[in-house]
């Protein structure tokens, strides 16, 4: 009896190990959002927070989508466990009892190229600040992934607060008066007023099947740059 | 004829040339080339302006504070030193290994400038270069600084921290340099950048007198904490 169930016990063994591998090691996503132009915008304090005075709070967008060209989304293509009748057969025989057994076996869902066009996944962050004079003070951020990758779809919105400072880094550079322009020969205003540059660590994001029979944990991280453009009335 | 006269003139000049190029050699001045690579950070207090200094004017809201830091290179980083002479002259040898035993930089920074919250603007300021070099002394130099432009050998640039600790800082193609343990989120403000960029530097004794220095510090990092 328990020759029969050698094979059975050995796949079990496999899946189970796999299992605990997926548990200690997350699949690793990291985008990057580029350099992008986006304006502080100020909020009104009755419909957000409070700030000290003189400053005021403000908040940028900021959303970039998940590419396949740039991501390995092969971890998303992988494999669910299905149960499929097979037949068991010893020293060419199959088994009196009863010619049919069962064991799990990996299938995929998706190609690598079918799972690339099937990626609508975004990366939303709205960053908030108390702003005055155009510098900022880092309040928090709210984050929201959410859409479907290959055979996982994921949806999930916290927050992070300044003391969270492990899983956000940010600094701010204002940019200086006044540049030489290699070009034109000649020191001109600069256009920006200055740029934040940033990096989020998320751990275990929840990816789920969408057949709802499994979850993948994805540590995420997004880093970019967003440059304030300079207001009209300070250019010259 | 001709032809002969003129093969003696080519040899002539020749010679001439040669025999100038020898002697002259060893009394000519040498281009150095001091580089600067820093395998630690270094880290600077930001502090109120004491009175009697004079103010940079501060928009309303910004407190005018002061940062001076004495950064010895030797101490935070490798300098390695390069000759563009012959290297095949004994003396240039020997003058080389020279400075590759006695050789430092010292920089002695003092800014002004208006802080808010994590940010601070450098207003003025300078940095004094002193230093050894080989059996020679650094003429100490003053690099000034001016945000509203003029004449400027320094440059500064101030990065706030807004949230979390600084990332560590890769420098040429392998080497990372993480930031210091004990340095508290709380406390940091940003980071300071100093580049150096001026007319060769000049050594006041030894076999370097009539010598050119160049000295490339392209990104040097300092640390901004707060005072309390």
């Amino acid at each position: 009896m328990i020759q029969v169930f050698k094979p059975l016990l050995i796949v079990v063994l496999l899946s189970a190990w796999s299992g605990v591998q997926a548990q200690t090691q997350n699949v690793h996503l990291h985008l990057n959002s580029g350099r992008v132009s986006e304006e502080l915008k100020i909020l009104t304090p009755e419909s957000s927070f409070a700030c000290n005075a003189p400053a005021r709070p403000s908040k940028v967008d900021s959303v970039v989508a998940l590419v396949p060209q740039t991501h390995d989304l092969s971890s998303f293509v992988r494999t669910a466990r299905r149960t499929k009748p097979v037949v068991v057969r010893r020293g060419g025989q199959t088994d009196a009892k009863g010619p049919e057994s069962q064991a799990r076996f990996a299938t995929k869902f998706y190609s690598r190229e079918q799972a690339a066009d099937a990626v609508d996944v975004e990366f939303r962050t709205v960053l908030y600040f108390c702003e005055y004079l155009g510098f900022p003070e880092f309040v928090g951020l709210v984050y929201t992934v959410s859409g479907e990758v290959g055979n996982f779809t994921v949806h999930k919105r916290d927050a992070v607060t300044p003391d969270q400072s492990e899983s956000f880094s940010l600094t701010y550079q204002r940019t200086l008066r006044r540049r030489w322009n290699y070009d034109k020969g000649e020191v001109e205003a600069p256009d920006v007023l200055g740029s934040l540059n940033f990096l989020l660590k998320l751990g275990d994001i929840p990816f789920q099947t969408k057949e709802g029979d499994g979850e993948m944990l994805v540590d995420l991280r997004l880093r970019g740059s967003i440059e304030f453009p300079m207001p009209e009335d300070r250019q010259k | 004829m001709n032809h002969v006269l003129f093969g003696k003139a080519v040899r002539l000049v020749f010679l001439a040339s040669l025999a100038f190029a020898i002697l002259n050699t060893p009394v000519a001045a040498r281009t150095w080339e001091i580089e600067f690579w820093p395998s630690e950070f270094t880290i600077a207090k930001l502090r109120d302006l004491e009175p009697g200094v004079a103010r940079a004017s501060c928009p309303v809201g910004f407190r005018p504070m002061r940062l001076s830091t004495q950064i010895d290179l030797r101490d935070t980083g490798e300098l390695t030193v390069n000759t563009s002479s012959p290297e095949h002259y004994k003396s240039t040898k020997i003058d080389t290994a020279r400075v590759r035993n006695n050789l430092n930089l010292i920089l002695d920074v003092d800014l002004t400038g208006c802080a808010y919250s994590k940010h601070f603007l450098p207003q003025s300021g300078h940095v004094d270069v002193s230093g050894v070099f080989g059996t020679g002394d650094i003429k100490p130099t003053r690099l000034h600084f001016q945000a509203a432009g003029g004449e400027n050998n320094a440059g500064i640039w101030y990065t706030a921290q807004l949230s979390g600790a600084p990332r560590p800082r890769r420098v040429g193609w392998s080497s990372v340099i993480e930031p210091p343990a004990q340095l508290s989120v709380e406390k940091t403000l940003g980071i300071l950048g100093i580049g150096v960029s001026d007319d060769p530097f000049s050594v006041l004794s030894g076999e370097y007198e009539k010598d050119f220095v160049e000295f490339k510090l392209r990104g040097l990092r300092v640390f901004v904490v707060s005072d309390d």
